[in-house]
This record gives C-alpha cells, structure tokens and sequence, in this order.
C-alpha cells in the first residue's frame, strides 16, 4: 500500500500539446483539467497570485481529487507465544459508538470513520513473563484511534492482516478521502504559475460572457509580468482555438515556430477570428452582480490547470498550550499540537512598529523565562539553596552579593554551553538607573 | 410624501422555443431588472435532485462518494419542484426528509453478469414516483444514439455489482450546482449601429469591403448593386470594437457610431432538462416576485427602518 | 452494535480465495500459503450525502 496517493476524480487530456508532452505521454495520464480561465482582477481576493474560483464548478468536479493515505500497526509479540490481539468491539460502554467495528476488531472498507473513532480495538498482555503461555495471561485495552485525515470523516479503503515467518502480525489499512477545493489549497498552471485559492464565488456573481461563458478561475493579471510566463497566454490561445475549432491540438512547443515545429500564435489567431472570436483573444464581458458591461476586454481561454498536493486541511492547525521543547524549554511549531511561531519577519514588524513589550512579552514571558541566580562579585552564575536559604555563588564558592535575575532559559543554556567549553560569560549588573530629573521633565511637559 | 413613480412596464417578445432553449427581448427595463431576473434563474429557482445516497453494494470501480456525487448531477425532471416542501422545513416528517412531500425515492440495482461491460445509466434509476425521473434527452424519432442510452453513471465487468437506494430532494442553485436548472442563462444589450452615410461614400468600394471584413461576426453587407453598406445583423455585433478601429486606421473616425441601448435585452436561456426553459423563465419571475413581496411585507413595520434604511423609505415614498 | 456469529472473511492478495478466520488463527491463506490477507466490503449500507465533499 502506499503511504500517501493523490488522485484527481475528474483528469483530463490537456488541449495544447507539446513534442516533450507527447513523449511523455502526459496526453494519455492527465494530471489536470482544462479551466475556463479570465485573467482579470476580481474582488480583491487575487493579491498576490491567488486565484478566485467558481463555487458551481467546484460543485461540478473541477479541482476535486481523492486522497488517500496507509497506515499501520504491528501487533507485538513477547516469548511463551504471549502476543497482542485485536477484539471484538464491546457492545456496552461509552466507547461504543466510537467502534464501527467487525468481529475481528478491525472496519470493512467502506465503513466512515469520524476522528477520535477506534480504528483498531487492541488488547495488550499485561503480563509478558507469564511462562503458561498465552493461558491464564491478563489484557488490557489499548485502541488505536484515528485523527482522520485534516481533522475530517474519512472511508477505509483498505484493511490488510499480514504475517511474517517469525509468527509477526500486522494491520494495515488505507483510508480515503474526496475532498472539493476550499480556500488556501493549491493550484498551479503548467507554467509554474501557481497559486493558492483566495475566494469561492458564486456562479451568479462571476463574469460572463453573452455567448454565455462564465470562467471556472479568475487570476490576476498581475501574475504575468511576475511569474514571465508568455507560455500561458500562448496556452490561452491556443486551447481556445482548439476548443472553438476542433480536431488535433495546436503543438505549443517552445522555441519551435520557426522550424514549423509548433503553430504559430498568428496562424492560431486568425483561427480564433474564424470562429467569430477576437483577434487577441479578448473577450466582452458583463458583471455578474451588477449586469453592466465590464471596462475592459478580459483576455479569456482555457488553461490547463493542476491540483497541488497542498492543501490547507492538512496544514492547518493551531493551539493555546503545546509542550515545551526539552532542550530549549521555547514552545514547539512543528507538529499538529503546535501553536505559530513568532518568527524572524514577525519579530522584525514588531520591532518596526516600536511594540517592544509584545516583543517582550512572546519571545519571553511566552516563551522561556527562568530565573538565574547572578554573582554580583565574580559576574557567573551561582544558585540558590533551598535547604540553608542561602544563595552561593559556584564561582567565589561562598556566599556572595547574588541578585535574581529573568533571562530566556535559552540565554542561561548559552552561558553554560559555553562555559562547558572553557568560555567563561560574566554578567555585570547595575543598578537600574532611573534618572528623577528625566522623569520630572517629561512629566512637567506633558501638562 | 409625495413622489415621482419610477414604474415601468417591461415587455418581452419570444423570438425562439424550444424545450430546452428559448431566446426572448426583454425591453423597457434596466440591467438590474435584466441581471435580477438572470441570477435568480441561475441560483433560486428550484429542482429535483439526488441529496442522499445510501450504498449497499459497490464493488465497482468508482468509490461510494464519487458515484454519489455522479448521481447527484443527474438533471431530474422538476416540474413539480415549485410545489413541493424543503425538506429542511417539512413538518410531515420529523426531520429526516425522507417523506412523500419533500422526497423523492430511487433504486438503483445492476450487476455485470457478461463478458461484455455493462454502462450504468441514469435510466437504471427506478422509482415508482413517474413525475420525478431522470431527464430523457433522446430523440423520439432518432435511433440508437448516444444520448439515448442515458447518462453514464459508472460501467461494470463480469461479476462486479452496484446496488444502492437515492433519495432526491428540493433545493436552489445557490445552495449546490446540482439544484440549479441552468445550463446557460445570458443576455445582451441590443447593439444601436448608425452608419455615418456621407462619410461611408467617401470609401472606394475595396476599402468598404476590407472595412466590412475587418468585424469577426457578420454585422454589415455590401449591397451588391448600390455598393452601400448596410446592417444585417446588428445583434451578431459582440462590441468588440474591431469595425472602429478599423475606421480610426483608415483615416475615418466616426464611420460608424455604436451605442449599447441601455433599456432592452436579447436573453439567451438554455435548460438543463429539468424543466422547460420557458418555465425556468415564469419561475424566476414567480420567485423574484415573491422576494419583492417579503420586502413589501415588511414596509409599514418598525422594523422596517432598521432592516432596510434608506431602502425602506424609498419604498413608503413610492 | 450487537455480536455477529459470523466469523470475519478475508481475500487472499495473491489467489483470491475467500478465507475465514477466527480470532488467534495464523494470517495465512489456506489455498495457497500466502501472508496477505485483504478484508471484503463491509455488508453494512453506507449513507453518503451527495453534497458534501466527503
């Protein structure tokens, strides 16, 4: 089984071939569909190479794909033939309804399981030196439970029991999901142009044109000059005249025009005209909220577009409190459990705004304060004990002028690493200087 | 309060019928009336269709929610859609929806018992209700097509099965594209074209035809006798500028004036099948009057300030 | 969920043979010796709602 599959529900042949495609035989494994695409701005929702897209033909199949993803579990085994074992599903008890399970304690593809649901109903010997063997040995539950996949219902596919000759079990099982595009997945033309979905619209509210096309995706214009993909509006072209007019594509091959390797972006225009289309492949459009003509021709066509494996159900998460990291005692980021690291940038706009006690208040107070104990004599470390309440200094070796101190218990760890590598750090404390003649002046100014 | 009516009295004239297809003026309006009446015949008005599937067998290739999803793309004929309860506010069921007044029962059973691969159709589809049925779209008199065998649901090998119950519902366009009965609702201003005369004659006959040409849809003619150019068609005319820019590079400004006429509208309704598109038309109509009508309601409330402001004091005002 | 009698059936990765097992019995076909054994549909109706992208 594989560990992660992706698969679109509704693959097409793309309309504007090249030689290398053919080759390849992209044409006859589609990994993308042929979108309706209007290069035009449109709620102000496209910044940035996202792209606005159409709730109907979302709803219709465009952009939808299938994911699936194996896992597994190997059921233990300890000597005297002791093994771990799966269950029937108990019929009493608040776990219940968590268990869509069969007699074997595993479910039958097909079967949707929620997150949180048992997916496994494990027992584990609690004793393993039991010389009886398997006899007269005690269980206890350990279910393996299922997060679904992003947090979401998903339907087991598969569910395989495998032995190995040394008498080892395992399960493995393959859940799916079909998932419609939402807002923030990712999706990128055959030009490296991608980007993430920035709204759903309703088809009522899109543009279209009195032909009556309306456009699956709306990318902003923007986008070109960035990204300097003169191929897509070639692929435009050329798809919309092989739509318009019909028979073998157009070969879009780079760099081939003059070798009459690929078709010309004159000869494909003047096909577009044939077809009582524009010349430039512009095209009249009405506003779909307000029913008034658009300002602008709006350069339209099709454009073969692919679904990116990111998707935001998969990366989203968020959380008030994770567990710290062991080393460093900072908060975690990386995990589902994790919060949203303050980075680099965040920390440089905080700055750049002059919110110094935010600065303080999550790189620190947030993060990893500790309190050190500082020798005001000799400037190193000492501590602080609790059994005579005396605070010492290691250096002097006795006990000094220590003060308390709130630092990142990163800094402390950087004292100590370095210590342990012949670098002595001296902190040298002063009193903190309040300056009365300062105070009274801003206060004399103020009123 | 006093005030002037803005009442006015569209008319609509049908240029072309069909079952599936109808192309109507729509004139002495505005394009909010026009859009009004467009959007509502996209996303409000109501049909039939699958909501809820219940799999019992699927050994085919597609998984359950691709073929629940297929299914629910089935146009179904919906003509009594307008009559019929939502499920979500039905009170002859406790709320399951899956009552005679809000649903609509399907079975559908097929095995594969040849060598040879079985196509699934929405004519498998069998439900003892005869006026909510998958959407024929074959020819009485045509033979053996594609279109005749249905629409295609998934196909099947020797030995593989699919049985599974359907329950069709009410719903609108807005809330899934499944429920919307519109295949291509547009419309367009009627084009004004006004040849300049004097200026035309100023044109050689080749320049006149090369001017002709330069439109990609064909809006003039050359009267083969006079040599005048005339309109033929002026709706083929998609306002794009091209006859224009044409004059501007001829040296010609102003050969011809084009204005959009801002009070009339050729629509173009095309239907899915679920119902007529003539009365995809009268629906929209009915639907657009009924939220005027739960606008008007509420004119002489209190309430009637803060929900619609200005809006409602215009309304008083008449 | 109430106790089935049935005892669970399995295919075989490699023939295809239906194999039923009972708990404690060793993963392995009875036609033909191989260790992958795949669980069948389940039997029970599934409800997918249409709409939804599940």
């Amino acid at each position: 089984m594989d560990t992660e599959l992706n698969l679109l529900v509704y693959p097409q042949k793309p309309l504007l071939m090249t030689r290398t495609i053919e080759l390849v035989g992209y044409d006859k494994l589609g990994a993308g569909q042929n979108a309706t695409v209007a290069v035009m701005s449109f709620s102000g929702y496209d910044m940035g190479d996202a792209i606005v897209m159409n709730k109907a033909s979302l709803e219709r199949g465009f952009g939808r794909c299938t994911v699936m993803r194996s896992f597994s579990t190997k059921l233990q085994s300890y000597e005297y033939g002791i093994q771990e074992k799966t269950v029937r599903p108990c019929s009493e008890g608040s776990d219940t309804k968590r268990m869509q399970l069969d007699m074997d304690g595993l479910p039958a593809p097909g079967e949707i399981i929620k997150p949180g649901d048992i997916v496994i109903n494990k027992q584990t010997p609690k004793d393993t030196w039991n010389a009886f063997g398997n006899r007269g040995v005690e269980y206890k539950d350990t279910p393996v439970t299922f997060n679904g996949l992003g947090g979401e219902p998903s339907v087991v596919d598969k569910v395989a029991r495998f032995s190995d000759f040394g008498g080892i079990c395992g399960i493995k099982y393959l859940m799916r999901q079909t998932r419609q595009p939402e807002v923030g997945d990712q999706f990128s033309s055959r030009h490296g142009q991608k980007g993430v979905c920035g709204a759903i619209i309703q088809q009522e509210d899109f543009p279209f044109s009195e032909r009556g096309i309306c456009p699956d995706l709306i990318i902003n214009p923007h986008a070109f000059p960035s990204g300097m993909t003169v191929g897509s509006m070639i692929e435009l072209l050329g798809a919309k005249a092989r739509v318009s007019v019909g028979g073998s594509p157009y070969n879009g091959s780079a760099f081939e025009e003059s070798s009459g390797g690929a078709d010309k972006v004159e000869e494909i225009c003047k096909e577009l005209v044939k077809k009582k289309f524009s010349y430039s492949g512009k095209e009249f459009l009405y506003s779909g909220i307000t029913g008034s003509c658009l300002q602008a021709y709006v350069f339209m066509g099709p454009i073969y577009y692919q679904t990116l494996r990111h998707m935001v159900m998969d990366k989203m998460h968020s959380s008030y409190q994770s567990k710290p990291h062991q080393l460093t005692r900072q908060p975690t980021y990386r995990s589902d459990q994790d919060g949203v690291r303050v980075g680099e940038n965040e920390r440089n706009c905080l700055t750049a705004h002059g919110a110094s006690m935010v600065i303080f208040e999550r790189l620190m107070l947030s993060s990893d304060v500790t309190t050190i104990e500082v020798c005001g004599v000799c400037g190193s470390l000492g501590y602080y004990n609790r059994r005579s309440g005396k605070k010492i200094c290691s250096s002097c070796q006795k006990e000094t002028d220590i003060s308390t101190q709130k630092v990142p218990y990163a800094c402390k760890l950087l004292i100590q690493e370095l210590q342990s590598m012949n670098i002595s750090m001296k902190l040298k404390l002063a009193e903190e200087e309040i300056n009365d003649d300062l105070l009274n002046h801003v206060a004399v100014n103020e009123f | 309060m006093e005030g002037k009516s803005y009442q006015r009295l569209p008319k609509i004239k049908i240029r072309e019928m069909k079952d599936d297809f109808l192309k109507f003026e729509l004139r002495d309006t505005d394009a909010s009336m026009a859009n009004a009446l467009r959007r509502v015949m996209i996303a409000e008005v109501p049909t039939i269709a699958i909501d809820l599937v219940e799999i019992e067998v699927n050994s085919s290739v597609l998984n359950d929610e691709f073929i629940a999803h297929r299914l629910g793309l089935i146009p179904l004929t919906s003509e009594r859609a307008m009559s019929m309860r939502f499920s979500r506010d039905c009170d002859a069921c406790d709320g399951d929806g899956q009552c005679e007044f809000c649903s609509v029962e399907f079975h559908l059973r097929a095995k594969c018992m040849s060598d040879q691969t079985l196509d699934v159709t929405s004519k498998d589809l069998y439900t003892p209700d005869h006026t909510v049925v998958p959407v024929d779209f074959s020819d009485p008199a045509g033979d053996e097509s594609a279109e005749q065998r249905g629409i295609i649901i998934v196909k099947l090998r020797r030995g593989q099965e699919l049985r599974l119950r359907a329950i069709a519902r009410k719903g609108i366009g807005k809330d899934h594209a499944k429920w919307s009965p519109a295949a291509t609702v547009t419309f367009m201003y009627e084009p004004d074209i006004r040849i300049n005369e004097e200026l035309m004659e100023t044109l050689t006959l080749e320049e006149k035809r090369s001017w002709v040409e330069s439109s990609p849809t064909r809006v003039f003619e050359i009267d083969p006798d006079t040599h005048q150019v005339y309109v033929v068609d002026a709706e083929a005319y998609t306002y794009d500028d091209e006859v224009i820019k044409k004059a501007e590079a001829m040296g010609k400004p102003g050969l011809v004036d084009i204005t959009a006429k801002e009070d009339s509208f050729i629509f173009t309704v095309e239907s899915t099948g679920a119902i007529k598109a003539s009365q995809l038309v009268l629906n929209a109509i009915e639907i657009l009057k009924q939220k005027l009508d739960a606008v008007r309601l509420s004119e002489d409330t209190v309430e009637a300030d803060d929900q619609f402001g200005e809006l409602g004091a215009h309304m008083r005002g008449g | 969920m109430d106790p089935q009698p049935e005892p669970v059936t399995y295919i075989c990765g490699d023939c295809g043979m239906e194999n039923t097992l009972k708990p404690g019995d060793v993963i392995q076909c009875r036609e033909c010796g191989y260790r992958i054994l795949y669980k069948k549909r389940t039997r029970r109706k599934i409800d997918q709602c249409s709409a939804a992208s599940l």
